[in-house]
């Protein structure tokens, strides 16, 4: 609890490999109790976070689910949609982000406001 | 002329129009930076109608940075401040765009005709009041000549034209006088001009304004009556009209007639944000609920634009809120209130977001604590106390419990320190009551080190804190429990600390450790683990053995209570507590069992728990029973329960364990998500064990008790336990029967993986029929697909992709798509005409108008298509369009998915110039067996001319019994028209018998007996009759055909009759999908092909890489090769996922090379995942990753694998070349060159380049030769190619030179001035005219070379001379001086290089005969510039008798001080020109005292050291007073200290001299 968002969201990184989800496009809406809630009917989640920009208050529509086992991961894969709050997310399991983890989702998250008005 | 801006307006749009249309492109294609500007910008109006202000800003700010920003920038930004931003007022727009004037005039825009045209055209959208002759006045100061629309506003004489009538309306209606306004039409008709839908407009914009809402209504009925349309936009400007003159009740009035055409939406839009903009937001939301939007799916967010500008325009909060409850009951928008909370809380709109959030929590929605974070987070950056409290009290008020992260995060970071939060909260009276302020509190100081004091001062303290929060209720409402709460304290404490503290303070940490041990606190497992491990890493392991808790001793404590007669409740819970920690199940039921009647609720529970942990089923479920008995009304945590039915089940006492999830239900036990997760682990646990009774009861309560939804996850082990039996009909039945009961299909792909791996082809059938009915077709295919690759059925995986594999003619979804697959389909729509109408969506009539007879086939078909899908009209008339026209083969397919029985008539009239082949298509699409017959009649007539033979007819036959024969049915209207069809079918029976033989009658036979079998009695079985007699042999060949007409044989599968079609017919490959896909699919391109769906192949690819399935994935992805739509590289990237997975850099090298082979431009991402693979395996990346570090579009990307060793070798050569090493680079070049190294086109260039600059030209030629025989169609880049020019220039290999030139030009190449002039020059001293000529002829036009028109005539004269022609070039030269229109200016007429080279050359005759020209034009014309020249070009080579006698004829030259000073200031830049200028100073004396002559010669005595002279001058200079700078002065001190000669006055600092 102590280590600050970007703290956890590190932590994972370093123990990334095992049955850590990466999870994309989160509504603003939605905090990591609400993923935690979403995944847990997949399995038991060691860890959770979807860390927040302290500039903005907002998080950056990302966030990490990890499972305490492969089993569980495999669960939540087979599922092809995960809608939290009304909203579709994207969920892919985590093992080649290790290294290559840019939050590009941020610019996208800009420019896509104009097609969000339909 | 009041008039005069609403005419101008008028024309300003006709303007506006046409200026959409003339200039579509950018006209500087370079700059790239503008490109991008105009395509953000332009893609935003294509798109929305409209540009958001912080684009506009954007791009603006962008120009502004590059710098010199061009004139067309500036057009496109001021063309965007008009009615583009809907979202600004329309003072704010004008605004906008006097700043950006204004900006860019400062920038150095020059604003011609069109930028005033643009700020005019903005001033009229944005109804600007400006005074026209000002504006005029403003053009004329610029010098700028009024065009178009300001033509209009100056010249009087208007042509009188419709435009002019309106304007005369909406005068006079503005003056009131709505009489004349009206009788204007009348004068109209009598002027003869019909009043169109512009006038009516005028007028019904000027009664709207009235509020006159009855002529509004009559105008519009008058319109509708005469033959003039009003465009939705036309009426939403009324609209406007009524909502900005007050008069909204009238709007819905005009809403009825809207016709909200779909390409009208961003129109709508607009005008929404435009009412929003004016404060007419009611006005705005009645349009927006009247605009036609589906409704059907679940996720819908229509109206977010309206709801985010009503955010931004501070629309109020009640106003907004229902709207938004308007909108979410309106199915309209299911997050409206969730998404202007956003907007609000993007805006820091503090006061609407508290009341957003309130009417959120008004409708049941939970209000999050991090919603108020922006809040904070924008109090924080300005450290606003304030603010934060006044948050604070909000979410107080709102029942939200800040939590920990909201104080440390967002709240203690706007104070000094934790203990003023306190103070404030306290004041503020929001110091909440749960434990979250005081944990924050502690973590932050934790966190901070701030405990160091009080720890090192007093232990006691530090224990108090701790006890405080593990005992005091207040923090004791954590689900979690105090322990965590006390954990993560201690984990934070010892965390923040040093090494060295800990181990300085080892024995204070003991103390505390042990004072926690006396108080009983305890910590849980995981977090005492970290603890420990800190200690370990501090190198203090006693203390860890300090912090072990003891529980044995308890039991004596008891036994010493119990013989002491005390009450011993406490220390028993505390025993069976600590027996149970300690897993000592035997020990504890024996504490039970001996203390039973001291024993409280707490120990049972935990007992119970033990039991369970221990698979103690008897044991657990007794001690529940005393449990229950103890306390009927006491309930248990979740996780005990779980471990009970999970202990229970496992024990076969499921009638138990169903109680105990009764009991949950009873009890109203908290359900969790993990307990959700509990309930699948015990169901798959099960499932595991093969219980097919205890899954199936335990999942029906549990779901049917609400203690779970009956999602996927927990459905699954209702089949696996099947599975786990190899059951695999059951396990097919139990996914099934959970589609019926609860919608979802479990495991079906392991299901479908079984079933193919045991060949069960019934049951997949019977799968694959309900998925596709219940799910889809194409949902079909892909769980069919995968679960053949799946099980390594390669082929058939292959035959789906294949045979399902078509471009989509016809598509559910949007049109671009359809179009981009129609595109595909028909390449040569690419380039047409229409094809862009089509996109632009403009109507059907005006698309045909504007292609006119040029239109093609495949236009015409492509619009037939594409009104189809919008269900437009239209389809029909484009059809007959098509008639008549030589069909082109490809269009057959599209013009089958047109035909239907509606269209029947025109597809016939079609059919009747089409080929055989196409009749047969024809044919087969159709379904309805009705004009099957009608078809084959009129393709059977006689009197068809057509290709249509009788040969045909068996094929047609063999089609129509093949769909008859697919249980199609007719309608009952089809029945009762094929029932008066008798003789008609006799007929043909009659025809085709005596055409083609008895086996087509048969089939025509078996046709109608199936067709009768779906209702056609009558004329089928009088067919049959009729033909049977006529055909026994056939008949009985086969066997008489069933009574009732039913299907005497099964049906082949569609698709081989297709593909028996398809061979037979020899189609071309398009029509033969077509064909295929048709049949197989049933009727026509009414299942949509198969085509990617990236979620479900990144579903099985993430399935394959996590079950590292290599061999799968690898052939997932080459089969999807040709899917359409398929993101290859997305595959490719998830192959090299699993590669580096493995660590097979072999594969991943393959991937590499199958995606060469395939033509795949890889992502940035792949190549570094790539490169990472090899590289982790020591292999080298054969390309480069990921910064290009020279020059970019280097060819090695794409071209195939080029060994590292390649790489290296090329940057090395780069490397020397930008060094200028030109030795190193060509050993470099040699080196590889022996090796058989080919480098990039580029770095030839740029070595030849070098080394042609360096002189080493055979060397360059060498290294030519090379890439020319190594690299097809090898070029050297335009550099090279000048220094190759200028090289053999100086080689005198002229010809070859001129070659080079002419190659180099073919290319397109630019090359330099100097090269060309060099070439030149060494022609006209060869006396070369031709070839200069030539050049001439080759460069002219070639602005970009920037060659000075003199160079030729100069050099044309020269080689003239060169021929003794002297005369002729005289003549020439004088003419173009002397001539009325001069080509050049006389002032930039310089023949000084003819002069030179003359002199140089020793022409006298040629020299004397310039002498006399240039003295003549001199005398006669007054044209100074060629004797001066002349002078000066003697005095610059020594002649300066000449000189000196020339200057004297012609005293003028002394005048011409321009020419000399400029003269003097470019000698003065070369060596050796002191004796030059020291001798023009002599000639022409008064020069001396102009500053460039007296400074450049300073300069070029000081270059020379020529120090005589340079006293001289300083002398002279002194003595006439002349003030001499800097400059001189220091160079003339250097010269004389150089020579150690004192300096006679102070020499000035160095730093003037440059």
């Amino acid at each position: 609890m102590a280590a600050s968002a970007a703290g956890r969201a590190m932590a994972f990184r370093a123990r990334a490999g095992q049955h850590v989800a990466f999870i994309r496009k989160i509504p603003w809406t939605a905090a990591s109790s609400e993923l935690r809630e979403h995944f847990a009917k997949f399995g038991h989640i060691k860890r959770c976070s979807v860390p927040f920009d302290r500039e903005t208050g907002f998080h950056r529509g990302m966030g990490w689910v990890q499972f305490s086992s492969q089993e569980e991961l495999q669960n939540a894969l087979q599922q092809e949609n995960h809608i939290i709050d009304g909203v579709k997310c994207f969920f892919s399991p985590m093992q080649i982000y290790v290294q290559a983890q840019k939050p590009k989702v941020l610019q996208g998250a800009q420019t896509s406001d104009e097609e969000k008005d339909f | 002329m009041r008039e005069l801006p609403s005419q101008a307006r008028l024309y300003a749009i006709v303007a506006e129009k046409r200026d959409l249309q003339e200039e579509p492109a950018p006209v500087r294609r370079n700059n790239s930076q503008f490109d991008w500007a105009l395509m953000r910008l332009d893609n935003s109006v294509r798109r929305t109608g409209r540009i958001t202000k912080g684009l506009l800003q954007k791009v603006f700010e962008s120009t502004c940075r590059s710098g010199g920003p061009g004139g067309n920038q500036a057009l496109l930004l001021l063309r965007s401040c008009g009615s583009l931003l809907p979202e600004l007022s329309l003072a704010e727009r004008t605004e906008f765009a006097h700043k950006i004037w204004d900006k860019l005039q400062k920038l150095g825009v020059v604003y011609d005709v069109s930028h005033y045209n643009a700020l005019l055209k903005v001033y009229l959208q944005n109804e600007y009041k400006f005074s026209p002759t000002d504006f005029l006045a403003k053009m004329e100061r610029a010098n700028i000549h009024p065009n178009r629309i300001l033509g209009f506003m100056k010249t009087k004489d208007l042509a009188v034209t419709e435009a002019v009538f309106s304007a005369l309306v909406t005068g006079h209606a503005r003056a009131g006088d709505m009489e004349n306004a009206e009788n204007i039409l009348t004068v109209m008709k009598e002027a003869g001009i019909e009043p169109g839908p512009d006038t009516y407009l005028a007028l019904l914009n000027a009664y709207a304004e009235k509020g006159d809402i009855d002529h509004v209504k009559q105008i519009l009925e008058k319109v509708e009556k005469s033959d003039h349309y009003l465009m939705d936009r036309d009426l939403f400007q009324i609209i406007v009209t009524f909502a900005k003159a007050g008069y909204p009740q009238y709007v819905s009035e005009i809403l009825e007639k809207i016709t909200y055409e779909r390409r009208y939406l961003p129109d709508a839009m607009n005008l929404i944000l435009l009412l929003v903009t004016e404060k007419l937001e009611d006005t705005a939301f009645q349009i927006l609920l009247a605009l036609p939007v589906s409704k059907e799916e679940n996720i819908n967010v229509f109206g977010s634009f309206f709801l985010r500008h009503c955010v931004t325009m501070n629309t109020p909060a009640e106003k907004l809120i229902d709207y938004c409850k308007k909108l979410r009951e309106a199915k309209l928008h299911n997050a409206s209130l969730q998404f202007t909370l956003h907007c609000a809380l993007l805006a820091n709109k503090t006061a609407l977001a508290k009341a957003v959030m309130q009417a959120l929590k008004e409708e049941g929605f939970p209000i999050r604590t991090h919603y108020f974070w922006p809040l904070l987070a924008g109090h924080q950056k300005t450290k606003n106390v304030q603010g934060v409290m006044d948050t604070l009290k909000i979410m107080n008020e709102l029942g939200v419990d800040p939590d920990q992260d909201t104080y440390v995060n967002y709240v203690f970071p706007c104070f000094d320190d934790v203990k003023s939060v306190r103070a404030a909260l306290q004041e503020n009276e929001c110091l909440p009551q749960s434990n979250a302020f005081a944990q924050a509190e502690v973590r932050s100081e934790a966190k901070n080190g701030n405990l160091e004091n009080i720890l090192s001062k007093n232990i006691d303290l530090w224990s108090k804190i701790t006890e405080l929060l593990y005992k005091n209720g207040r923090y004791c409402q954590d689900p979690q429990g105090p322990s965590e709460a006390v954990g993560y304290f201690l984990y934070n404490l010892i965390d923040s600390m040093s090494d060295s503290e800990v181990q300085a303070k080892e024995e204070h940490l003991r103390q505390y450790f042990h004072q926690l041990k006396e108080m009983g606190v305890k910590v849980p497992e995981n977090i005492y683990k970290g603890i420990r491990n800190l200690l370990d890493n501090y190198h203090v392991p006693e203390l860890i053995k300090s912090h072990q808790l003891a529980s044995s001793d308890l039991e004596s404590t008891l036994e010493k209570l119990k013989a002491e007669s005390q009450p011993v409740g406490d220390a028993l819970k505390q025993l069976v507590l600590a027996l149970c920690a300690e897993e000592n199940m035997q020990k504890a039921l024996e504490v039970k069992a001996k203390y039973e009647s001291d024993m409280v609720i707490g120990g049972y529970a935990a007992l119970i728990n033990l039991c369970c942990r221990h698979d103690n089923a008897a044991d657990a479920l007794s001690l529940k029973q005393e449990f229950d008995r103890l306390d009927p009304s006491a309930v248990l945590d979740t996780a005990k329960y779980i471990g009970l039915v999970k202990v229970l089940g496992k024990h076969g006492k499921l009638q138990d364990a169903i109680n105990i999830l009764k009991e949950m239900k009873e009890k109203d036990v908290v359900i969790k998500d993990a307990t959700v997760t509990s309930f699948f682990h015990i169901l798959n646990g099960a499932a595991l064990r093969g219980e097919i009774e205890t899954v199936k009861q335990l999942h029906e309560s549990i779901v049917t008790l609400g203690l779970a939804k009956p999602s996927t996850n927990i459905s699954l082990p209702l089949v696996t336990v099947h599975l786990e039996k190899d059951d695999l009909p059951a396990a097919l039945e139990a996914s099934i029967d959970c589609h019926e009961k609860y919608k979802i299909l479990p495991r079906i792909h392991d299901v479908l993986c079984k079933l193919i791996e045991k060949g069960e082809t019934d049951l997949i059938q019977k799968a694959m029929d309900f998925v596709s009915q219940e799910q889809g077709e194409m949902t079909m295919l892909y769980d069919l697909f995968f679960a053949f690759l799946q099980t390594g059925n390669h082929k058939e995986a292959k035959k789906i992709i294949e045979r399902s594999v078509i471009p989509r003619l016809s598509t559910r979804s949007s049109v671009p798509v359809s179009v981009c697959s129609c595109l595909t389909f028909f390449p040569v729509l690419n380039s047409c005409p229409l094809y862009l109408l089509i996109r632009h969506r403009l109507h059907f009539q005006s698309s045909v108008a504007h292609a006119g007879g040029s239109c093609t086939i495949e236009d015409m078909l492509q619009l037939t298509w594409l009104y189809r899908e919008e269900k437009e009209e239209g389809c029909h008339v484009s059809l007959l369009a098509v008639t008549g026209r030589p069909l082109h083969s490809s269009c057959h397919a599209l013009l089958l998915s047109l035909c239907s029985p509606d269209t029947l008539p025109p597809a016939w009239e079609l059919s009747k110039q089409l080929s055989l082949k196409f009749v047969s298509l024809l044919f087969v699409s159709f379904s309805s067996i009705l004009l099957k017959l009608r078809i084959l009649l009129c393709a059977s007539s006689p009197d068809t001319s057509a290709g249509v033979s009788f040969s045909a007819v068996p094929k047609l036959l063999l089609c129509v019994s093949e769909s008859s024969g697919k249980g199609q049915r007719l309608k009952t209207q089809e029945r009762s028209e094929v029932q008066c069809l008798p003789t008609s079918s006799l007929a043909i029976g009659y025809r085709v018998k005596s055409a083609s033989g008895e086996r087509c009658t048969y089939m025509l036979f078996t046709a109608l007996t199936r067709g009768s079998g779906h209702g056609i009695k009558t004329p089928g079985a009088e067919c049959g009759v009729v033909l049977l007699s006529s055909a026994p042999g056939e008949a009985k060949g086969r066997g008489p055909p069933e009574s009732g007409g039913q299907p005497g044989q099964q049906s082949k599968p569609g698709y081989i009759c297709g593909s028996e079609l398809i061979r037979g017919n020899k189609l071309s490959s398009r029509e033969s999908y077509g064909v295929s896909y048709m049949l197989c699919g049933g009727s026509v391109f009414q299942t949509p092909g198969m085509r990617a769906r990236p979620a479900r192949l990144q579903w099985f690819c993430d399935r394959c890489i996590s079950g590292n399935q290599v061999e799968t994935l690898e052939k997932l992805v080459e089969l999807t090769q040709k899917l359409f739509e398929c993101d290859r590289d997305q595959m490719y990237y998830n192959l090299l996922k699993l590669h580096k997975i493995n660590g097979d850099w072999q594969r991943a090298d393959g991937v590499w090379n199958k995606m060469q082979e395939e033509n795949i431009i890889p992502r940035e991402r792949t190549l570094q995942l790539l490169a990472e693979i090899l590289k982790s395996s020591n292999q080298e990346v054969p390309f480069d990753v990921p910064e290009l570090w020279f020059e970019d579009d280097r060819p090695s990307l794409k071209s195939s694998s080029t060994p590292a060793v390649e790489t290296d070798t090329e940057k090395m050569l780069l490397n020397a070349c930008r060094l200028r090493k030109n030795k190193d680079a060509y050993n470099i070049f040699l080196k590889a060159q022996k090796r058989n190294i080919v480098f990039s086109s580029e770095t030839y260039s740029t070595l030849i380049g070098l080394l042609l600059k360096k002189d080493d030209f055979t060397q360059a030629m060498q290294v030519k030769d090379f890439a020319e025989t190594h690299i097809k169609g090898f070029t050297l880049n335009d550099a090279a190619n000048s220094l190759l020019i200028i090289t053999q220039v100086r080689r005198d290999y002229l010809k070859v030179a001129l070659a080079t030139l002419k190659a180099a030009l073919d290319l397109e190449q630019i090359p330099s001035k100097l090269a060309i002039t060099r070439l030149i020059q060494a022609f006209a001293v060869k006396g070369d005219l031709e070839s200069i000529e030539a050049i001439q002829s080759m460069v002219n036009g070639l602005d970009a070379i920037d060659l000075s028109r003199m160079v030729f005539i100069n050099n044309i004269a020269l080689a003239q001379m060169k021929n003794n022609n002297i005369d002729v070039a005289i003549e020439s030269i004088e003419h173009m001086l002397t001539s009325e229109n001069p080509t050049i200016e006389p002032q930039y007429f310089g023949l000084s290089y003819l002069f030179r080279k003359v002199i140089e050359e020793q022409m006298e005759p040629a020299l004397e005969k310039l002498s006399i020209m240039s003295e003549r034009l001199a005398n006669q014309f007054a044209l100074y510039k060629p004797v001066t020249d002349l002078f000066l070009q003697l005095v610059d080579s020594g002649k300066v008798d000449e000189a000196r006698a020339l200057l004297e004829r012609c005293g003028a030259i002394a005048e011409q001080s321009s020419i000399l000073l400029v003269f003097c200031l470019r000698s003065a830049g070369k060596p050796k020109k002191a004796p030059v200028l020291k001798t023009l100073l002599e000639l022409i004396p008064e020069l001396r005292e102009k500053r460039e002559a007296y400074s450049s010669s300073m300069k070029s005595y000081a270059l020379d050291k020529d120090v005589t002279s340079a006293k001289a001058l300083y002398e002279h200079l002194t003595a006439k007073n002349v003030e001499l700078d800097d400059l001189f002065l220091k160079r003339y001190a250097t010269l004389l200290k150089d020579v150690g000669e004192p300096v006679p006055f102070t020499e000035p600092p160095v730093s003037t001299l440059n």
